[in-house]
């Protein structure tokens, strides 16, 4: 597993959340969320590398924008 | 032609407004609908867009930027969000139909009306500091008068919004992108504007800036918790059913990026000095009573006047024969006409954008000069 989903509510959320990583230098790719992870229908996720999950998490909670979940992939 | 009627579209656009409208038209399909490249342009360009016009009005998440298809849908859904059946409203005397309409469609609603003297900030402020009470459900109040150009002291009238609890919406229609307006310093519910006016994006574009999750007016589609039948429950899907008009919000990125490379303050500038030099060129002429004040914090690019000898919208006839479009009549707005005293008469409106000249104001007062206006 090198990598992490950071679901979002909506493409929006996950464009905001993508660009505010990419302003703090973590690399990034949004797409959409695997039917598996969503509960609720289609959604949108952040993809980053294991090693930068806590820091990316530190940086949303930071900006006040609260993943739907985080997944390992 | 030479235009002055900015203050109901501006018609002339920058050429990057029209190649932005043909591209997205070219390359992009619905955001928020898939990953592959015409989806993801088309979510890329909505999402600067929102940024954009975040960092234009002091919005501080993108997410509270809710495209609409003009002002008046903007206007309804903010009205709808806080105004209940039986609630009481605060409005000005300068408000436009797209606010008044939805209000009068609103069982028992006690709609009070601020009527005061044009350009007078002071009377104004008086009469919301005594008719905004605790139990007020929401303000009403446009920016700027889109009759008269009239300044409306919205920053004191938010101040005491806030002071009291009360949710404001301002209909910025006439202002945004003409004179600065900032989200977060007014701490409005909401903030309605139209995109095809001062922000020079294409007809059938508005937006609505949200400091308030509101409710839908619409429902349907959003791209996003799609197993549920329930609306979302977060901004900005909440608001938005359906596909976005993306021609339209491409041209309006290209529109809201022209104003910020202008600067708003450079654009409010030019607005008066050309509405200075339609007042002056009219001093003396006996055959207009011209609505107008000199000082620039009252009054923006838009001016009326009323014929004292002949009826409104022959003179708009006159002039647009002479090659000049001014909007006659009464502009969609009634009460401000009440409030002023030319609801039986009407006025001529001369609205101006960042693209007109000194040379076509001369022009046209010399225009005017010549025409011989009979009963």
């Amino acid at each position: 597993m090198n990598h992490y989903l950071i679901v979002c509510r909506s493409v929006t959320q996950a464009q905001r959340a993508g660009r505010l990583l990419t302003s703090f230098g973590i690399t990034n790719q949004v797409f959409r969320t695997p039917v598996g992870l969503t509960e609720r229908g289609c959604s949108y996720s952040v993809r980053v590398r294991s090693a930068q999950l806590d820091r990316a998490m530190s940086v949303l909670q930071s900006n006040h924008i609260v993943p739907v979940k985080v997944a390992a992939v | 032609m030479i235009y002055f009627d900015a203050a109901a579209t501006t018609f002339q656009k920058p050429p990057s407004v029209r190649q932005a409208v043909l591209r997205a038209m070219e390359t992009m399909s619905s955001p928020g609908r898939g990953n592959y490249q015409s989806a993801a342009l088309a979510a890329e360009m909505l999402y600067t867009c929102r940024e954009e016009l975040s960092a234009l009005f002091g919005v501080e998440n993108p997410e509270n930027v809710v495209f609409t298809s003009n002002a008046t849908h903007a206007l309804n859904l903010a009205i709808h969000s806080l105004v209940p059946a039986g609630g009481r409203v605060v409005i000005s005397g300068y408000e436009h139909n797209a606010v008044t309409r939805p209000l009068h469609a609103i069982p028992n609603l006690q709609i009070h009306v601020v009527n005061t003297a044009l350009f007078d900030q002071e009377a104004m402020l008086r009469g919301f500091r005594d008719l905004i009470t605790e139990d007020t459900d929401a303000v009403i109040c446009t920016h700027v008068s889109n009759v008269f150009g009239y300044i409306l002291p919205i920053g004191e009238i938010a101040g005491i919004c806030r002071q009291r609890g009360v949710p404001l919406i301002v209909d910025a229609s006439q202002s945004a992108g003409s004179i600065p307006i900032h989200m977060g310093e007014l701490g409005a519910a909401f903030i309605a504007m139209p995109g095809h006016k001062g922000l020079y994006g294409p007809q059938g574009t508005g937006v609505l800036l949200c400091g308030e999750e509101g409710k839908p007016l619409l429902y349907g589609g959003t791209g996003s918790n799609s197993r549920e039948q329930a609306m979302p429950d977060f901004l900005p899907d909440r608001m938005e059913a359906g596909t976005h008009n993306m021609p339209g919000i491409a041209g309006l990125l290209a529109g809201v990026r022209f104003v910020r490379r202008l600067g708003v303050g450079a654009i409010r500038r030019h607005g008066f000095q050309l509405k200075e030099q339609l007042r002056q060129g009219l001093e003396g002429d006996g055959r207009f009573h011209v609505y107008a004040s000199a000082d620039d914090g009252v009054q923006a690019g838009v001016l009326s006047l009323a014929p004292r000898d002949t009826d409104c919208e022959t003179l708009c006839q006159t002039m647009a024969e002479a090659g000049f479009a001014l909007r006659g009549g009464f502009h969609c707005a009634p009460f401000a006409h009440q409030t002023v005293g030319t609801i039986l008469s009407g006025t001529v409106r001369f609205s101006v954008s960042a693209f007109n000249t000194n040379e076509e104001v001369e022009s046209f007062l010399q225009a005017l000069r010549k025409q011989k206006i009979y009963k």
